[in-house]
């Protein structure tokens, strides 16, 4: 969009192939995509149509199967396994000169404290990263006041460290926190979606809330994210990252799945050029 | 949700039964449900499914086909409307439903005027609901200016009858007059819901505009809504009342009739929990 650049974040279980879906988006009118990386080979065509289609990736976001609950693991095969996926992964960004690679920092509600040996794999995975130019991006899930901070922390003389803002985590699994307050100096990556807060009266946590709507089809005040968004270090690009059919027990989504992905995209995009209009003012 | 409980009026049309609709709702994530009484209903089937499913029976919408008939010189008019009234009370009594919506009056023409033995039969019926332990909600519907101003003026002092605010009819039955300003002290339900307001350039009043749209697909400005509801006596609840049907010869609602019952009301708890957050604030 002029003056502000748009994109949305794309995974790898549409009707159609991300490599074609990629074309459509800049069809549609995205300047950039955050793909998922799940293998060296499905990861390589993605790239392809990327560079055919001539559109920026602005993150790639690390395997699921190299997640924090493994990456922090007290088992050591399972560490290995983690990390070795992520350096797989780590080496895909460097060698198509990816600028950010978007890690979960924790993903679980328990009373867990991250450890000195537990930092060791994270310690090895952010050294191969910065030098080989790929800026490593944690993102707030669940308790980021204790392992994202943590790992902010340990990293905060690493320019190439930094914090993906993932607006519907804070709504629905801190929304008493002010993580772009905290942490917005550092902002590397956003993850844009709505949701509709916490569900339950009482107050619990659950997963299943985390619906990755369309900005505006939640409760969130997006007058107001924009403006702590503002507040925050410059994104050259916005991202959102939407979900089709993020639950089976929930139905918000519904409508999604019912129309085809152009359409759907090119919602997304609407939503995104309308935030990037409110950005750029 | 979260610090506010949202509920949804649910009718007896639906293409299932309404304690299947009921059970839908509490799946969801309603809190509360507001069930249409009719004397040839199965209203035990209704009330058992709430208490089965574990979510909260609000209120009950006393029958409305003829309201008017309270006020009519006929005793056998107006001692049927009474006496099912009454029968409305006992099972909100049996079911202990705390609040029972009556519409005051339906009609749009300018004559008759309230009459004394409107003003008997009700006090009757006022009496009645307190002696069953139920509150009486005047609905504001046509006319208000007459006979809901009349109501609430004879029971001001009596702390069982209370107020019971329709946006919608408000909008397009009242000309958007500000009556839950004048009644907002004594709101004990809300009837939340949107329309286009009077469609007639020359503001011809017509029950064809009350469309019962799901809030944000009309005229309203929420933003503003909720700082009049705001303004007024806190309700526990904020309940929906919405229309899956247009009105003959309309389409407004057409988009929602083709949706599963769980996608409809998936679609008025997302609207319920924009709501309720704004109101929560």
């Amino acid at each position: 969009m002029w003056k502000q650049k748009v994109s949305a974040s794309i995974a790898n279980s549409y009707p159609i192939s991300t490599p074609e879906l990629i074309k459509r988006m800049k069809e549609i009118g995205f300047e950039a995509v955050a793909p998922e990386w799940n293998n060296r080979e499905g990861f390589s065509k993605i790239m392809e149509a990327v560079n055919d289609c001539k559109i920026e990736v602005c993150s790639v976001h690390a395997p699921f199967t190299a997640g924090p609950s493994l990456m922090w693991s007290n088992d050591k095969e399972t560490v290995d396994n983690a990390k070795k996926t992520m350096l797989e992964f780590l080496e895909d960004c460097a060698r198509f000169e990816i600028p950010v690679a978007v890690v979960h920092s924790w993903e679980q509600k328990d009373n867990s404290m991250p450890t000195e040996e537990g930092f060791a794999p994270y310690d090895e995975i952010v050294d191969f990263a910065t030098k080989n130019g790929v800026g490593i991006a944690f993102e707030n899930l669940e308790r980021p006041e204790i392992y994202l901070k943590a790992l902010l922390d340990r990293y905060k003389n690493n320019e190439l460290v930094g914090f993906c803002w993932d607006s519907g985590h804070e709504m629905c699994f801190t929304p008493e926190q002010d993580l772009l307050a905290q942490f917005g100096d550092r902002l590397m990556m956003t993850h844009i979606s709505d949701n509709l807060g916490v569900s339950s009266f009482d107050g619990t946590i659950k997963g299943t809330d985390d619906l990755h709507l369309l900005p505006g089809d939640g409760i969130a005040d997006w007058d107001d994210q924009i403006r702590r968004l503002k507040a925050a270090k410059h994104q050259d690009v916005l991202n959102l990252e939407i979900a089709r059919n993020p639950h089976k027990t929930r139905l918000e989504n519904f409508w999604h799945s019912k129309i085809s992905m152009e359409e759907y995209y090119t919602r997304v995009y609407i939503c995104a050029c309308k935030l990037a209009a409110k950005y750029i003012k | 949700m979260w610090k506010q409980k949202v509920g949804t009026s649910v009718g007896n049309m639906y293409p299932i039964p309404t304690p299947k609709v009921v059970k839908i709702c509490a799946t969801i994530g309603f809190e509360a449900v507001s069930p249409e009484w009719k004397t040839d209903i199965d209203f035990n089937a209704i009330a058992m499914a709430a208490k089965e499913i574990g979510i909260t029976l609000q209120a009950v919408h006393a029958p409305y086909s003829k309201p008017a008939d309270i006020w009519n010189e006929d005793d056998e008019k107006s001692a049927a409307v009474v006496n099912e009234y009454i029968a409305c009370f006992e099972d909100c009594n049996k079911y202990e439903i705390p609040v029972a919506v009556i519409h005051p009056w339906a009609g749009l023409e300018p004559e008759p005027m309230p009459t004394d033995k409107g003003f008997e039969n009700f006090d009757k019926v006022v009496e009645v609901a307190s002696k069953y332990g139920v509150q009486v909600a005047f609905e504001n519907t046509e006319r208000q200016e007459v006979f809901l101003s009349a109501l609430m003026e004879r029971y001001k002092n009596n702390n069982t009858v209370g107020f019971c605010w329709d946006r919608g009819h408000e909008l397009c039955y009242n000309k958007d007059a500000d009556v839950l300003g004048t009644y907002g002290n004594r709101l004990i339900m809300t009837h939340i819901n949107d329309n286009l307001g009077i469609s007639d350039f020359d503001g011809t009043v017509s029950s064809k505009n009350d469309l019962h749209l799901l809030p944000f697909d009309g005229i309203s400005d929420w933003d503003e809504q909720i700082k009049r509801l705001k303004n007024a006596r806190p309700q526990e609840i904020l309940n929906l009342e919405i229309s899956r049907r247009s009105k003959p010869n309309r389409h407004e609602n057409d988009a929602y009739t083709p949706l599963t019952m769980e996608q409809y009301f998936t679609e008025c708890y997302k609207r319920a929990c924009r709501l309720a957050a704004k109101y929560s604030k």
